[in-house]
């Protein structure tokens, strides 16, 4: 096989720098591989180098434009197969998990625990033992087995907090996110991926949340949405500054959560305010994604927005004006969408 | 914080390496992106304000009141019984001198109806239907049962508590009459209430998991009875019997 490792280190510097995907990169580095010839002759014809780095830049993206996401030697029928695999693995643990409802009042607590802890010991030594394995395939499978296995950790303390050590609810469930997101950090650091670390913001929402309700006199919903909101704007804010990976990833999700806690803190008497302040927040989403040519932050800024303003408009013009005025809102921000949309797209094509 | 990077060619790429086998090689590791501090610092002050604000103004306490002791206006005639929903559907116990216990759970669920001579009557439920089952204050074992028994009332007057502008109403069911009123924070209520049988005093459970004790004619502030009811609903008297 090839030497590919200046591959793979051109390979991370041009994802790192967003000049393609993460999926791009992958097919490039499986390509390159599978391919006996040359790196170099295998581009350009036997004997020619690449002139500069933007030629070696251009012709690896045309590459991985024309077969994108494919490793080597695999295509549709890869996927597919590997699409059919996870789901019939989802309905195996389906068809488990109602045999074991079943079951699981007949247990005494320490056999909850010994399977509860055996499940988990199986996922988390599985993506352990697989974890240097090569090939796109075996990289999602790693990350399923990583993040089933958070979830396997969440369980497994709930049964020891619960069944076996009988700690009251509010305090064990605190204990259990904490578990949960130590879990999910010592799978993410290591291989900073997708999944993970979506388990990863899940389990530290959770775990956040269910310090709210500690207290004897729970705070109200404006809280829950407001910390829920402060959750996603942490996110967003790492992922921006580079320290969460995959950076898309992050952003999208803590975008998503700033907006989702700001329409739960709107279930408060500060409704009006709230809702006022969450379409601040996704104009400013907008009008980032425009500046810094960020797609998928428009998506999500322009969703809130279509989410947010209605209700807003008839928080404060009840059912007097507030069809017709929120039918004109819709329309200006398509328009304006529109338009952030093309001068978007003209920024990345040039 | 930078908008999006862009590669930077620094010269020819690399050399064409030699043919042959070089082994397995590793998934490529993701590139560290330019790391900014200022986002750790922003992170930061978001994580320490919102924290500072959720202390501050989020967390609020319940009315402050006194313990039920000796000389306290109103006094416990008899034990009350309950579900605490917080700890898998279980059946507690207060007795008028304080203790409490607590005599069985059922994670199917059940709910407290009665309270008669012969022990503390409970609904469960079955494939079947409902079922009432006669239970041991002492122990909570089971002493009788009674099989697809759908209906089953009590004659009580239960308490009915609306927060509204930042204070809190119980009032009688029957004669709608304040028994208690007071300020309280958002998030308080009055989860279950009901009057005694011999109609003197109510037992009041409130969202802070304490059981209330106050007199039926609402002259004297409430007294805690239980200080950790948990989440305390269908609340009996001792002496409530069946129709």
């Amino acid at each position: 096989m090839t030497d590919t490792s200046w591959v793979e280190r051109a390979v991370d510097r041009w994802v790192g720098a967003a000049v393609i995907s993460a999926e791009q990169g992958r097919a490039i580095v499986d390509h390159e591989r599978a391919d006996p010839t040359p790196v170099g002759q295998s581009m350009y014809g036997a004997g020619t180098a690449p002139r500069s780095a933007d030629e070696a830049a251009g012709a690896a993206t045309a590459t991985a434009a024309a077969s994108p996401g494919r490793g080597p030697a695999r295509g549709g029928g890869g996927r597919a197969a590997e699409a059919i695999g996870y789901l019939g693995a989802a309905l195996a643990v389906g068809a488990l998990a109602l045999i074991l409802d079943e079951l699981w009042r007949e247990l005494v607590p320490g056999a909850r625990l010994a399977l509860a802890s055996l499940v988990t010991v199986i996922l988390a030594g599985s993506a352990f033992g697989l974890r240097r394995a090569s090939g796109a395939a075996m990289d999602r499978l790693v990350s399923v087995l990583s993040t089933l296995a958070v979830a396997g950790t969440a369980w497994t303390a709930s049964v020891l907090l619960r069944d076996v050590v009988d700690v009251a609810t509010s305090p064990a469930l605190v204990l259990v996110g904490l578990a949960a997101t130590a879990a999910a950090a010592v799978s993410y650091l290591p291989r900073p991926r997708l999944l993970p670390q979506v388990a990863l913001l899940l389990a530290s929402l959770f775990t956040v949340l269910q310090g709210l309700d500690l207290p004897d006199l729970r705070p109200g919903s404006l809280w829950y949405g407001v910390v829920t909101a402060a959750v996603g704007g942490v996110w967003l804010v790492l992922g921006r500054g580079g320290w969460l990976t995959p950076r898309r990833t992050a952003e999208l999700t803590g975008g998503a959560l700033v907006l989702i806690g700001v329409q739960g803190a709107s279930f408060s008497d500060a409704r009006t305010v709230v809702l006022a302040i969450g379409i601040g927040v996704a104009g400013a989403l907008v009008a980032l994604a425009i500046r810094t040519d960020v797609l998928h932050m428009l998506a999500v800024g322009a969703l809130g927005a279509f989410v947010l303003v209605p209700q807003l408009v008839f928080e404060v013009f009840g059912d007097r004006i507030g069809a017709p005025a929120t039918l004109l809102l819709v329309g200006l921000l398509l328009v304006l969408l529109a338009v952030g949309t093309g001068r978007a797209h003209q920024e990345v094509a040039r | 914080m930078s908008g999006t990077e862009q590669a930077t060619p620094t010269g020819p790429i690399g050399p064409t390496g030699p043919t042959g086998p070089t082994g397995p090689t590793q998934p490529p590791e993701p590139t560290e992106v330019r790391r900014q501090p200022m986002a750790l610092v922003v992170a930061a002050i978001l994580v320490i304000g919102v924290t500072v604000a959720v202390l501050v103004f989020g967390i609020a306490r319940p009315p402050a009141l006194e313990p039920l002791t000796a000389t306290s206006p109103a006094q416990p005639p008899s034990a009350v019984a309950w579900v605490d929903y917080a700890e898998r559907g279980c059946l507690m116990v207060a007795r008028p001198d304080g203790a409490v216990e607590e005599l069985r759970c059922d994670p199917d669920g059940l709910e407290v109806v009665a309270w008669d001579a012969e022990g503390i009557v409970i609904r469960t439920w079955s494939p079947g239907g409902a079922d009432l089952r006669w239970i041991d204050p002492a122990d909570g074992r089971e002493r009788t049962q009674r099989d697809d028994v759908d209906f089953a009332e009590v004659d009580t007057i239960r308490i009915d508590a609306r927060p509204f502008d930042g204070r809190i109403e119980a009032r009688r069911t029957d004669t709608d009459a304040v028994v208690w009123e007071t300020e309280a924070p958002e998030g308080y209520r009055i989860d279950d209430g009901v009057l005694h049988p011999e109609g003197a005093v109510a037992v009041l459970a409130d969202s802070a998991g304490r059981l209330l004790l106050v007199g039926a004619d609402g002259a004297d502030e409430p007294v805690v009875w239980v200080d950790d009811a948990g989440s305390a609903a269908g609340l009996v008297w001792e002496g409530t019997t069946l129709d």
